[in-house]
């Protein structure tokens, strides 16, 4: 499966439980790069894929398939790595609060670089990690 | 009859305050002339009370006595990240913005607001070099970013408020609460104002000790309304402190700080000292070669710089807050 996550200039994810950006722009590279699976994303996001062609499951990372995408917000990836073969990250160029930070399980390596302009940040960089 | 007359000169004194509210804030659109006009404030006297009730009660819930000590971290959570606004201003989403009225000592106040996309601004910041808050005095550390101590430091931040040199909504702020105590959290509400639409309440209370002219730290409470805070909500004290500073906050004098006159000296040698960094292009942080972070960085954003920490921060390079380079 492909696992996408967002984070800022610390690695940050989460303040106090809540998301710490969002754009639109995402939500739509998102939905448009997993074409060719399904889309699944957990109850958090509900509200931010609001009108969108996705699969609300908090287990989603246990059931997708291979060609599956997952849009992670709230849960640490590393238990599943042996089930994930590419993890693409959004990186939103800005500090924010953070208590809940992304970490890059083992044996990942950088394929893919490049960059957007979002609908509320200036610079968007969109980076895809293989094993 | 002594009563009935008290009573008389309450009412005076609240029409006349009532009426100096109004006035300031014209006055303050005026001088501005800048987007923030668009903004209303509340429109009956029984809203405006409401606002400047909340103003006093937040400062009372953290005031000088008992405020949290600095360890390491430029903001700390307050009352369980809880802000302290009440149902009424949490029921209604029209935009107002409503700065104190500088004190005895000109000292700023509370600034409370209902943000939204109709108080952001429009267009780029103008100059604010004309407002000298309480305490202003001008310090350069080589250590700091920037150099500075001081900040003009925005109580709304610009990107909100559109507020550009109001002396109601400037203090003396040091460039770590500035940038890493405040920002981070401005940043979080201007993204989701302009991601949803939908509006904020937002307060920042400076609070000082006694007479003293510099703010100990500032206490920021938000709170989405049109979702009942499931966007934003938080309350946190971010401190007023430089490290390896001494701020003298009954004058604003500051010296470096005696515990880290050694530190700060190998501070020194290190910003002077040739290393090998590693550049991310794109964030604008560097850090150590080995630092976990560096695996992140897309190759085309990376780059290595063999030279002084202090060239990089003249570059406009940030050290990353992880390996602290």
């Amino acid at each position: 499966m492909i696992v996408a996550v967002c984070i800022d200039d610390n690695m940050g994810m989460l303040f106090f439980g809540k998301r710490q950006s969002r754009d639109k722009k995402v939500v739509e590279d998102f939905i448009r790069s997993s074409a060719g699976g399904k889309a699944y994303i957990r109850n958090f996001s509900k509200k931010l894929f609001d009108g969108k062609d996705v699969i609300i499951d908090d287990n989603c990372l246990n059931i997708a398939g291979e060609k599956d995408w997952c849009f992670i917000e709230n849960q640490d990836i590393n238990s599943y790595a042996s089930r994930i073969s590419k993890i693409v990250i959004y990186k939103w160029n800005r500090d924010y609060p953070y208590d809940f930070t992304f970490k890059m399980p083992e044996g990942f390596t950088l394929e893919k670089s490049s960059e957007f302009t979002g609908n509320s940040h200036e610079k968007i960089t969109r980076e895809e990690y293989v094993k | 009859m002594k009563q009935k007359i008290l009573s008389l000169l309450l009412v005076i004194i609240l029409v006349l305050s009532f009426g100096a509210c109004k006035k300031d804030k014209t006055v303050q659109q005026t001088t501005d002339g800048s987007s923030a006009s668009t903004a209303s404030q509340p429109s009956s006297s029984q809203e405006l009370q409401q606002t400047t009730t909340q103003v006093s009660h937040t400062a009372e819930t953290l005031s000088e006595k008992n405020l949290p000590e600095y360890a390491g971290k430029p903001y700390q959570i307050v009352n369980g990240n809880e802000p302290d606004f009440t149902d009424q201003l949490k029921s209604s989403a029209k935009a107002f913005e409503n700065y104190t009225k500088l004190d005895s000592l000109k000292r700023c106040g509370a600034a409370l607001a209902c943000l939204g996309k109709e108080t952001m601004p429009t267009e780029k910041r103008g100059s604010i070099s004309s407002v000298k808050p309480s305490g202003w005095k001008s310090y350069t550390y080589d250590f700091v970013d920037g150099g500075s101590l001081y900040n003009r430091c925005h109580l709304i931040g610009f990107q909100l408020s559109a507020e550009n040199a109001n002396e109601r909504n400037l203090i003396t702020g040091t460039r770590y609460m500035n940038t890493q105590g405040m920002l981070p959290f401005e940043n979080m509400t201007a993204d989701y104002i302009k991601e949803t639409d939908n509006h904020v309440l937002y307060r920042v209370t400076p609070i000082f000790v006694g007479s003293e002219l510099v703010a100990r730290g500032v206490q920021m409470e938000a709170y989405s309304v049109e979702d009942e805070g499931d966007g934003v909500c938080f309350n946190v004290y971010c401190f007023n402190v430089q490290p390896g500073v001494e701020i003298n906050y009954k004058t604003g004098e500051s010296k470096l700080a005696e515990q880290s006159k050694s530190v700060s000296t190998t501070a020194k040698q290190q910003n002077e000292k040739t290393s090998e960094f590693i550049l991310n292009t794109s964030s604008h942080k560097f850090h150590k070669p080995d630092c976990n972070s560096v695996g992140n960085i897309s190759d085309k954003n990376k780059s290595s710089f063999k030279g002084t920490r202090q060239e990089l921060i003249d570059k406009g390079y940030k050290p990353c807050g992880a390996c602290n380079p």
